[in-house]
């Protein structure tokens, strides 16, 4: 997986691409550590560039989305097509998170 | 930190023709408090004395009568057990092209002759040090190893056995054949047998997230939990997982969760009750063949206390058969790195589906050869038939 992080007036923006995986894990973290920055509001994954992603990725998605909620800041997923699609779809992501094409 | 090994329990040959040679290396290894040293004459001795003496290390000469250093160091690099022992060469040679004539022929190292006694220490050291920390090393990923097959067995060992399948299968009607293969390292994946009395069988198949020790574990705590709090033989499948997942939520550690999908087969009125969380989508074959990914859509368990399950419904009339998998599946890479996908599934295992009776054996050497053995993730299959 690659990321490139852009910000927004309210918060940020990560642009993930490749292979979301288990070995991404370290990587993602460091990702989500940024939550905790000062004044963020919102994050939005963009998921677009993810052409597939396996279930322990989808254990990391689930833990973002439990920091965000501890620290008050709104986790958007935004642009998940195919596989990715269809397996967030499977397991509900859309009750548990806001998405966005 | 790693602590500096014991040198004291090294042994190691000298290999020289020449007495004093080997008196004055001796007595410089001597003064290192290695005190079990054994001595050969040529490159004869020196192969017959490493089988029965067993060193951790060589003193090499190269010029000697009946085999040289050369032909002996090319030797002992034949037999397998010998392929890592250290080496070191201590020699006349200097010139640059001799000197790589010596690591060709498969030295460790070398020191030149004149013997320079610190040198030689340093170097005998080195190689010591080293063979011991790779020893300790070996152990240690053996016993590893040893204890994670062991694990493996056990894990295969809480699944259901084959006369289980058979008996609580003919008592409803229903054909059952199963297949596991644990993944090179631990998975998750667990499945069982729930009896429900006459008439109803229940079916669940559960995968924890991640691989390793931990999603193992995962798999008997649950194995533990459904022996506590089983399925009633009316209640609604979406009720059994709503339970399952309050016991989960409390017991997983957080980014750990499990897919899942509990089936009710009930043979009296033709038809099959389920509930999944986000387990793998269910393939259907119903009398005529046709195929239908049944929806699994649900919340994975163990995530969110108190979330609700959907009951669905299926007909199940005799002649029909349902497949069941993990994703290990749809998710391992195949010899050109692409995994098979859930749109792909129904043209790659139909025609094996199809078969006659037992399909399974028929469909893993398919599975094997398109993804070869071993799979990064826990595979299991099972297939409930209604002849």
């Amino acid at each position: 997986m690659d990321h490139v992080i852009r910000a927004l007036p309210d918060g940020k923006e990560v642009l993930l691409s490749g292979r979301l995986t288990f070995a991404d894990h370290n990587n993602f973290r460091a990702i989500i550590a940024q939550f905790s920055e000062p004044g963020a509001k919102r994050f939005v994954l963009d998921l677009s560039g993810i052409d597939f992603i396996d279930s322990a990725a989808l254990g990391m998605v689930l833990l973002a989305r439990d920091t965000a909620i501890s620290r008050g800041i709104h986790l958007v997923l935004k642009g998940a097509g195919g596989q990715v699609k269809r397996i967030m779809e499977v397991a509900k992501f859309n009750t548990l998170f806001t998405m966005e094409d | 930190m790693i602590e500096a090994p014991d040198l004291g329990t090294c042994k190691v040959l000298i290999v020289d023709d020449q007495e004093p040679n080997r008196r004055l290396l001796g007595s410089l290894v001597e003064a290192m408090g290695i005190e079990r040293i054994e001595y050969a004459v040529d490159g004869v001795d020196g192969l017959a004395k490493i089988e029965s003496f067993r060193p951790d290390l060589v003193l090499l000469d190269i010029m000697m009568p009946n085999m040289d250093g050369f032909t002996m160091c090319r030797e002992l690099r034949t037999r397998p057990e010998w392929r890592d022992l250290p080496v070191l060469v201590n020699t006349a040679l200097s010139e640059p092209s001799e000197r790589v004539e010596c690591f060709k022929a498969g030295a460790t190292d070398m020191v030149t002759k004149p013997i320079n006694g610190p040198e030689v220490l340093a170097r005998v050291r080195i190689h010591l040090e080293r063979r011991l920390l790779i020893q300790s090393l070996s152990a240690y990923h053996e016993r590893v190893a040893q204890e994670l097959a062991l694990a493996a067995r056990m894990q295969s060992e809480i699944l259901p056995k084959p006369q289980r399948l058979e008996a609580l299968g003919e008592a409803c009607g229903l054909r059952l054949e199963s297949y596991y293969a644990p993944s090179s390292e631990l998975g998750g994946d667990f499945w069982e047998l729930l009896d429900l009395g006459p008439d109803r069988l229940g079916v669940l198949l559960v995968d924890f997230s991640g691989h390793g020790v931990g999603a193992a574990l995962n798999a008997f705590r649950l194995h533990a939990l459904i022996g506590r709090m089983p399925p009633g033989r009316d209640q609604a499948p979406s009720e059994w997982l709503r339970v399952l997942n309050g016991a989960l939520k409390g017991l997983l550690g957080p980014g750990q969760f499990a897919t899942a999908i509990y089936l009710v087969f009930d043979t009296a009125s033709d038809e099959i009750r389920y509930a999944s969380a986000a387990a793998p989508a269910p393939l259907l074959l119903d009398a005529r063949g046709q195929a239908a990914l049944l929806d699994s859509s649900g919340f994975f368990l163990g995530i969110i206390a108190g979330v609700d399950y959907e009951d669905r419904k299926v007909a199940f009339p005799r002649g029909s058969s349902l497949f069941l998998y993990s994703d290990a599946l749809l998710e391992s890479p195949d010899t050109g790195g692409r995994p098979l996908g859930e749109a792909d599934l129904v043209d790659f295992v139909g025609p094996e589906l199809t078969g006659a009776d037992p399909v399974l054996p028929g469909l893993v050497k398919r599975i094997e050869g398109r993804f070869p053995p071993p799979l990064p993730d826990d595979l299991t299959l099972v297939r409930i038939a209604r002849p």
